[in-house]
Formats: C-alpha cells, structure tokens, sequence
C-alpha cells in the first residue's frame, strides 16, 4: 500500500538536499526524490535575503533566494521528483521511510539515501539565560523567518545576545526595517561571525556592541521590557557591580546552531558528540550503509557554498551506492583532532582519493601552521573559530601515506 | 581639513584595521598597516565609495506571498540606505513577477535599479 | 451594555485546584462561573510549576523521612491527619480520574538508589520506619547492583542496592488535568472566564458581586482558588487569620535523548541535601529534581539562574553518567504557597467572617488530594445552604485531542483520511499535526501558549523556533484574527506586533 521504489532519496530540500540531488541525477540514478516538510525547496535560504551566497561556488555575489532558484530550476530541469509538504515520520536501517502529508501515510524504499536536514538554532534555555520566560524573545533565525518571509516586525527596541552570522545579519534588517538595535552582546572577547558581517551590519548601523558580556537577567513578565547586560571574568561569569540594564521589548538570542538529527538516530546513525553530527567518511557516509549525509546536518558550515560541495560528494556517492559500484576501501584511517582542532569532517578517509578536509579550531590564533600528519603542512597567518578552515589533499599528497597508516593527527601549531 | 579614518578589512578573517589619511580635498595620503596587497585595494575603494548593495523587501498585492526579496543592482552610498528603505517602504507589486525584474528604476535619483531576488508566481 | 453573568457559585482560579471544583459542582443543578487571570487552565502559578508526580508508598515515605530532618521538632507522620487521609484517598481515585479524563499518564517504579554502606543502612532503616507506619508503606523490596543495573542500564556502576517499589507513583502532566476538567466542566455547562482578573468583591443585600477586568458577576457563593493570590482574594471576601510564604524551584526539563536513559523516578537515600534526581516525564523528557525549596518574599520571582540548574544537572549526572547540560532543552521557574498558620496543612474552609465565600488554599502536593478536597468543598457550600440537586445528564468524559505521534501507522492513516490536516505535520520536534492545532482551537485555545499545552506544539527541543510562526498563521486564520493581535500567553504579550515597513512610516 502507497509504496514507492527508488534510487536515492534526500530528505530535506534546503541547499544539501538540491545539490544531493541534483549531484545523484547527474551521476546516473534514475528515480531520485527529495522529500521536504515546507511548501517550498529552498529551505532557509528564501529567509536568508541578504547577499554573499555563492562566492565560491559560482563566484558571484547572490541572495539566498537567487542562490536557491539555481538549485530549484536545475532540479525541476533534471524531473527530480520533490515530494513537499512531507513529513519524513520514520527511516529505518534498512532505508525504509515512512512519510506523512495531507495524502495520508506513505512510504518510499531507497537503495540509497542523503541525509540534508540541516540544523537547528540553540534556544535560549539551552544556555540558560536568566531571567523570566516573557514574549519578545526569539532565536534570531525564528525572527528572520517572520520579518523576511511572513511579514511581521518583533519589535522597536532590539537587543541581540550572541553575534553569530544570523544574529548580526539581523541586527541590520531590523535596523533597516525601522526598528532601534539597542546593542548586540557577546560573551566571548571576539565576534562569533564573520568579519565581514561585524563590518557591514554592526559597524554600518553604529550598533553598540558589547564584547566580553552577558545578560544576567531579562525584565518583564507579559513582554520583555529590559535586559540587564554585565561584563563577565575570564571564565564568563558575570562580574558584580558591572551591570547596565538596557531598556528594550525585543530579545533575540543568536548563541549557535546545532545540526539536525533525531531522524538519522531513528536509523541507527551514530553521531559525534562534537559536531552533533553523523561520523562520517571521504564518501560522505554514516556508520549505516548506504545513509550518506551532507551540508549542516553533518557540521554546522558558515558558507552554504561548502554545504552545497560537501552534499555534492554525499549525492554523487549515493548514486553509486545504489548502482552497486562501491568497491570495499581497503583502508580506513581516522582523522585525529590534535593541538587546537576542535573537529575535521570526514572523520575516516580511506586515502585512495582527493579529499576535502573541514576543520574548525578551538581559539583564535595569529602567526599558525596547519599540519596534517606528515604529508602536509600549511602557514596560516590567522585562524579562528568561526571561520572554517579548508583543505584539500591531493591523490598525491595522500599517496606519501605509509601503507601501515591508521591515524593521521591533524593539529594548529605556532609559527 | 586633513583627516584619518580606520577602515577594517573584510577580505580575510585577519581583518587589518588599515589607517587611512587624507588631505582638505579627500584625497588618501597615505595608506598603512595592512598586511596585504588585497587589504590596500579594499581600503582605497572603501574610502573613495563606501557603498553596499541593499537587500531588502517589497509589500506584495494579491499574492499568498506578503514579501517579494529584493536587491540594488548596484551598491548604494552607505549614507542613503535608511533614505531607499523609506522610499521602499511604499512599494507594492502585484504577480507575476520574475527574477531580476526592475521593481523601482533609479530609486532616489542615486543611478540605482532596485530589482527582484525571486520570483512571485502568479 | 453588558449583560450581568449570574451564577450560583464563582470559582476564582482555574489551576487543578479550581477546575476540580468546577468539575465536581457540574453535577449539579447550577450555574457555575470559574473567573481565572490567565489565558488557559492549569498554565500559571503552582499548577504550571507542580512536578505532576501522583504518588503514595515510598516516595511519600522518603519524604516523611526529609521533613522530619529538616524540621526535626515537627510532629513525623499523622496518619490521620486530614491532609494524608486526602492524600491517601486522593491517590486510590487517581485510576478513575485520569480514564475519564483521557489524559496520558506514566506509570513509574520508584527507586532508592545507595551507593556505599552508610546509604544501605539509610535505606534499610526507611524499610523499618514503613513498616512502623503501616501497609501501604512497607512494601518496597531490595533490589541488588545486577538487578538494579539491569533495571536501569544508565545508572552509575558505583550502585551497590536499592530499594525500590512498583504501583504507587504515576507521572501526569498538571495541566493536561486542569484543561481536560476545565473542557469536562464546560461539556456540562460551567462558564469560563479567561484572562479575566478579580478587582473586588461586593457584598449586596443576598448576593455577593464579583467585580472583574471583564465586568460584574453576582453570584450567591464565591470558592477562591487563586493559588499563589489567594491571600489578595481572600481579602476581597472578608477577614483572614493566615498569609502566604513563598518558595521557588527550578526544574531543568532534558532532551528526550536523556529521558531514554532513565525509565524510573530516581531517588538518592533521604539524607539532607539528598533526595529525589530525576525521573521521565509523561512526555518522554527527563526532569532533573531539585529536592530543595528556596524561601522568596517575591511570588513574582521567576527568574531562572543558570548556576542553579547546572548544579542540579552535575547532581544528577552523578547518577547518571550518560546526561549531558547540553541536554537542556528548557529550566523553569515554580513557584509555591504555603499558609501562615500551619504549613503543614492545606486551608478549606468558609471564610470566618463570610460563610458564603469559601478559601481553598491548597499546598503542594495539591494534584493528589484534589478530588477529595473538590468534594469537601461542595459539602461546605451545601453546609452553608446551596442546593445540590444532581444533573441526570452530567457525563465525566471527556475525550483527548487525537495524538498523530501516539498512534499507529493504521489509525494515523484513518485520521488523516478523515481529515487531511491531520497528515500536516507542524511542530517537527514533537510531531503535531495542523488537525491537532486547530482542534485545540476549536477547544478554546488563543494564544500560542493555549495551543502548546492542549498539544505539545512548541515544547520539543526547539522551543517552538521551527513551528511558532506556523502555529502563529494557524490561531490568526482560525481566529480570524491579524497576525500582530495574537498573543504568546495573555493580553499585553504580542508575538509580533508591527506589520513589515509599519515602522518605515
């Protein structure tokens, strides 16, 4: 009963799920359908209005809407089936999906299938912020959605805590928009976003910002009428006789993103405690045969121009997988986080291919050099959390490997 | 008036906080700590035209959408932005609108187009 | 102008407490007006904050066993004392309650945890202190490291024993039972009146008049149930001789990912400083305990301090290992009243000066006892001359909002069949359909809030980010109301309360 046979399904339309797909069609699937909760494909992009999408990729400065629009019409080029408004209920090992929409319960079997649900934001009581629980407070990309999508403004006076990407972005749309961005606040001595963002939405606007801070308590018990901000010590904690209290009705929090995986444990996928993603390897594969993933259900990215590469791999993979043209890799070796790597992405790599490494670092640091075991080594005048670093190792590079190779340990050093 | 700006770089996350001097007619007159070639040029343009491409939205007429995404064509001033945003703020379209189609043609005399980012399906 | 609401009886507060005794006073031949402050039942004061832990035996023992420490000259343990004899009684009715209320429910073993010798002989001298007391306390058996590690697989390897006992504790959610009475109550008749705050109360020639945010209500008898202010409405009906205390908890409320770990109530030995850890909810959620009260002079202080849960959670992460505080999906802040005059002891009875206003002011546990104190407050009012004829028509069911993430993949693809939106997913963390949504609509709910307790939507580990704005579009279009109108809880806290380049004008 409503059963459906196909290639390689993709759950999530957003841009890992359109690369995925587009990838796996390309790559000579035959049956590939992407199956997406919203109305659209698309996913956040249509909320993210602002441009700098697709440096890399297309090197062009693009809107997220148009950024989508590319993907979409390719899909709809190539006759990928996108099932919208589909709920993905269950996925099994065994690559079994069940998928509720208005049509009732159906479900589809893959040969092959591409997690790309993305991420989620942290809530504000993940981090525990103090104070009461009234309206007016927000995750930044919630508020992004209403005033960029469904039309609606949160407030006049605007206090931002965090100063992650969506949150300063934020910070100038509301600015824009007409509303006083009071101060964006962060705990951290360093912005959490790219320079770029810190330039041209808070500096653009004179935005206060107040590094090194934090809110120790939030006013209001209908709508948030203020938040008291304090300075904190080396180890974050609030420091007593610093505070200021900021009068303002709108708290939006931007404190981090985490991927989205409940599905992939449905599956049996084991996920990484760091990343909060799937353990993954050069094929973009989870621990489960034939479930690759891609994009920020793997790793939180700042570039959706990487999300949509690292999908790629994952679609192109897939397809292979479900032709049965994977020969078993010989080798397997793990990926170490040395000194100042907080993770890499792939976890394994079986070394018989060109690979792309992600890696974040854990501090900030000037003057560095990136060594990849004994095969690689690279300056970096700076690195910092927030700012993804890349690698790409060559056939060649990876060939000077011993063939006894298990481990290679990646670590930031000082120049 | 001879004056000193700082411009922080965006070109790389090292972000140079490069010191720009100038003299009474706004010409630079000297350009220093930066670290590379890249972060000179960014600050030279930067100084002579600090513009930003606007992206923003327009109010929709008859159409599930209540938003159409646009953006300029071309950066605007910094100093006129809030100045295209009240302008904007009038605007209304109504579907079908394409992708890239003209929405406002040289919005506030400033030689810039405002255009659309999606389209709106009729 | 304003048609003036009579009614027999008005009942201030839809908590537990409240909607009980409108649910119980629906049996009758009357007119009966519940006035509560808030938007929904159950969503405020000592109702939100109630643990929603329904028990007898063991836990009730361990906590005989903490008083009696922590106020050592306190008389230990009156087993006929009118709150156990509620308490008992309540208990034993909760089977029945809970089934005519289709709510969902837990059934918990509950577990005394030792983890070195002194904590064995804590326990063993609870099990001869049960004994002392009677029956029903003494039936908790011993359980072993290997059967207790084999009961609860993510418990510290340090456990050496436990004691633990089966059959006395049910895990609720406090307000799925205000609201589901609150809806029994209005299927037979009770009038509601919500976001509707008590200014005054007027004593006219045979009649009392309630004055209120929303105009009068003469009535003939008044029940306060205003919780947390019961002492501000107390005064409104005549003399006290009582005032309140105030304490505060906080409850760090974990992931579904935690709640997995754990499948009974946990408990470290009663000592001071010890007590309950953390059991799973009816949700599937982990609560981590407290175990301890805050005194606080502000009913209003619901602020939550970050310190304060992390330490519940290393506490519990000591039992525990496998929990992490990045589990924490929400930390909130409950609030509880305690009378003046014996804090031991719950307050119901008539007002000294009034016989026809009626306080019922209930401590905690104020969920167990509620049914025997809801009938006891009917008999006061018959006592004090209101005629109790009973309704032949009066139903004690009432049926549950269908739950899509409870059912089979057969019944689900009958509700969808019967209605489309049932099959529209909207909160993604939970899994809510849009059918749920706008049948809680249907039920009474307004707000964001009234919508997310009849149905969970908005309580998952995204707190609504995903889905608020959807169930937002949902309330405007049922309601037929503009989207900047809708509020998050109650009047004066709008979600979003300007409509795009409104502030470009």
């Amino acid at each position: 009963m409503n059963e459906q046979a196909i290639d390689v399904a993709v759950i999530g339309a957003g841009p890992a799920g359109l690369a995925a797909a587009i990838k796996a069609k390309e790559a000579g699937a035959a049956k590939v359908t992407i199956i997406e909760r919203d109305e659209q494909p698309g996913g956040l992009l249509h909320q993210c209005i602002h441009n700098g999408f697709g440096l890399a990729y297309f090197n062009e400065d693009l809107t997220g809407p148009e950024y989508a629009r590319r993907f979409i019409e390719k899909a709809m080029d190539l006759k990928i089936d996108i099932q919208l408004e589909s709920m993905v209920l269950d996925l099994t090992a065994a690559k079994k999906i069940t998928v509720s929409s208005r049509q009732g319960l159906r479900t589809v079997c893959a040969r092959a299938v591409v997690l790309a649900m993305g991420c989620r934001e942290r809530t504000r009581q993940q981090i525990m912020i103090p104070g009461t629980r009234p309206a007016g407070i927000f995750t930044a990309g919630t508020a992004q959605r209403y005033v960029n999508v469904e039309g609606y403004i949160p407030g006049k006076k605007i206090v931002i805590l965090g100063s992650g990407d969506v949150g300063m972005i934020m910070a100038r749309r509301l600015t824009l928009e007409g509303a006083k961005v009071e101060a964006v606040v962060e705990i951290l001595p360093y912005i959490g976003g790219l320079i770029r963002n810190e330039v041209q939405c808070v500096h653009d606007f004179d935005i206060p910002l107040f590094l090194g801070h934090t809110i120790t308590d939030v006013i209001g018990l209908k709508r948030v009428e203020a938040v008291t901000i304090a300075k904190v010590d080396k180890n974050q904690e609030p420091i007593a006789g610093t505070e200021t209290t900021i009068e303002c009705d709108t708290l939006l929090t931007s404190v981090g993103l985490i991927p989205e995986n409940e599905l992939s444990l449905k599956a049996g996928v084991e996920l990484d405690p760091i990343t909060g993603g799937p353990f993954v390897n050069d094929r973009m594969e989870t621990n489960i045969s034939g479930i690759f993933a891609g994009g920020n259900v793997v790793h939180v990215n700042d570039l959706v121009d990487n999300v949509t590469l690292e999908a790629e791999v994952a679609g192109a993979c897939a397809t292979d997988y479900a032709a049965g043209k994977v020969p078993p890799a010989k080798r397997k070796i793990s990926l170490k986080a040395g000194e100042n790597i907080r993770y890499i992405v792939p976890h394994t790599i079986c070394a018989e291919k060109e690979v792309t490494l992600s890696m974040r670092v854990r501090e900030p640091g000037e003057k560095m050099r990136l060594r990849i075991g004994n095969i690689f080594t690279k300056p970096l005048r700076v690195v910092k959390p927030s700012e993804m670093l890349k690698v790409d190792l060559t056939r060649e590079q990876l060939g000077k490997l011993d063939e006894m190779t298990a481990e290679i340990e990646i670590s930031i050093e000082k120049r | 008036m001879a004056k000193e700006t700082k411009i922080i770089c965006i070109m790389c996350p090292l972000a140079c906080q490069v010191m720009m001097s100038m003299d009474d007619k706004g010409n630079i007159t000297s350009v220093i700590n930066y670290l590379c070639k890249q972060g000179e040029k960014y600050a030279i343009a930067e100084c002579k035209f600090p513009g930003r491409i606007l992206t923003t939205t327009v109010l929709t007429e008859g159409s599930s959408h209540k938003l159409l995404p646009v953006k300029t064509d071309k950066p605007v001033p910094r100093a006129s932005l809030m100045e295209v945003m009240y302008s904007l703020s009038q605007t209304k379209v109504k579907p079908p609108i394409k992708m890239g189609q003209i929405i406002v043609s040289n919005i506030k005399k400033l030689g810039v187009d405002v255009i659309s980012t999606d389209e709106l399906p009729a | 102008m304003v048609k003036q609401i009579e009614a027999d009886v008005v009942i201030i507060g839809a908590g537990i407490t409240g909607t009980t005794i409108a649910r119980e006073l629906s049996r009758y031949k009357l007119e009966t007006v519940v006035v509560e402050k808030g938007g929904n039942a159950g969503n405020q004061g000592q109702t939100k904050a109630a643990g929603g832990m329904l028990y007898t035996g063991l836990v009730m023992l361990m906590s005989f066993i903490l008083k009696s420490m922590m106020a050592p000259d306190a008389p230990l343990y009156d087993a006929h004392s009118q709150k156990i004899k509620w308490l008992e009684q309540g208990f034993d009715m909760v089977p029945q309650w809970i089934e005519e209320l289709d709510i969902e429910y837990r059934r918990l073993i509950t577990m005394a945890i030792a983890t070195n010798r002194e904590e064995v002989k804590a326990l063993e001298s609870l099990v001869k202190f049960g004994e002392g007391i009677g029956v029903r306390y003494a039936s908790p058996r011993w359980a072993d490291k290997k059967t207790c590690l084999e009961m609860e697989p993510h418990l510290t390897k340090d456990v050496v024993a436990s004691l633990y006992s089966e059959g006395d504790l049910i895990h609720v959610s406090p307000w799925d039972i205000a609201i589901a009475q609150s809806e029994n109550a209005k299927q037979n008749g009770v009038g509601f009146m919500f976001d509707t705050e008590v200014i005054g109360v007027l004593q006219k020639n045979g009649y009392q008049l309630v004055k209120t945010t929303r105009g009068p209500v003469k009535t003939r008898f008044i029940v306060n149930a205003a919780g947390l202010l019961a002492d501000t409405v107390a005064d409104m009906g005549g003399a006290r001789d009582w005032g309140l205390t105030f304490v505060r908890t906080l409850s760090p409320i974990l992931d579904k990912r935690a709640g997995k770990l754990v499948h009974s109530c946990l408990n470290a030995p009663p000592v001071p400083g010890k007590g309950p850890i953390c059991n799973p909810t009816v949700d599937g959620n982990l609560k981590v305990e407290t175990g301890s009260y805050q005194p606080t002079q502000d009913r209003y202080d619901l602020g939550a301090h970050a310190g304060e849960a992390m330490q519940n959670i290393l506490k519990a992460k000591r039992y525990i290992p496998e929990i992490s505080e990045k589990d924490v999906i929400r930390a909130y802040v409950g609030m509880r009243a305690f009378n003046t005059r014996d804090q031991e002891e719950n307050i119901i009875e008539p007002c000294n000066t009034n016989p026809r206003f009626i306080n019922a002011v209930v401590r905690l546990p104020g969920i167990i006892p509620a049914l025997p104190i809801a009938r006891h407050v009917v008999e006061l009012l018959g006592d004090a001359g209101l005629e109790l004829v009973t309704k032949p028509d009066f139903n004690p069911c009432r049926t549950e909002i269908p739950r899509f993430r409870d059912l089979s993949d057969v019944e689900r693809r009958r509700l969808i069949a019967q209605d489309a939106r049932y099959g529209h997913v909207v909160c993604r963390c939970e899994t809510i359909t849009e059918g749920e949504i706008v049948e809680a609509i249907k039920r009474g709910a307004r707000t964001v809030a009234g919508v997310r307790y009849r149905t969970r939507a908005g309580m998952g580990r995204c707190q609504g980010g995903f889905c608020s704005p959807r169930v937002v579009n949902i309330l405007a279009r049922e309601l037929n109301t503009p989207v900047t109108q809708i509020m998050d809880s109650s009047p004066g806290s709008p979600i979003m309360p300007f409509k795009s380049k409104e502030l470009l004008r």
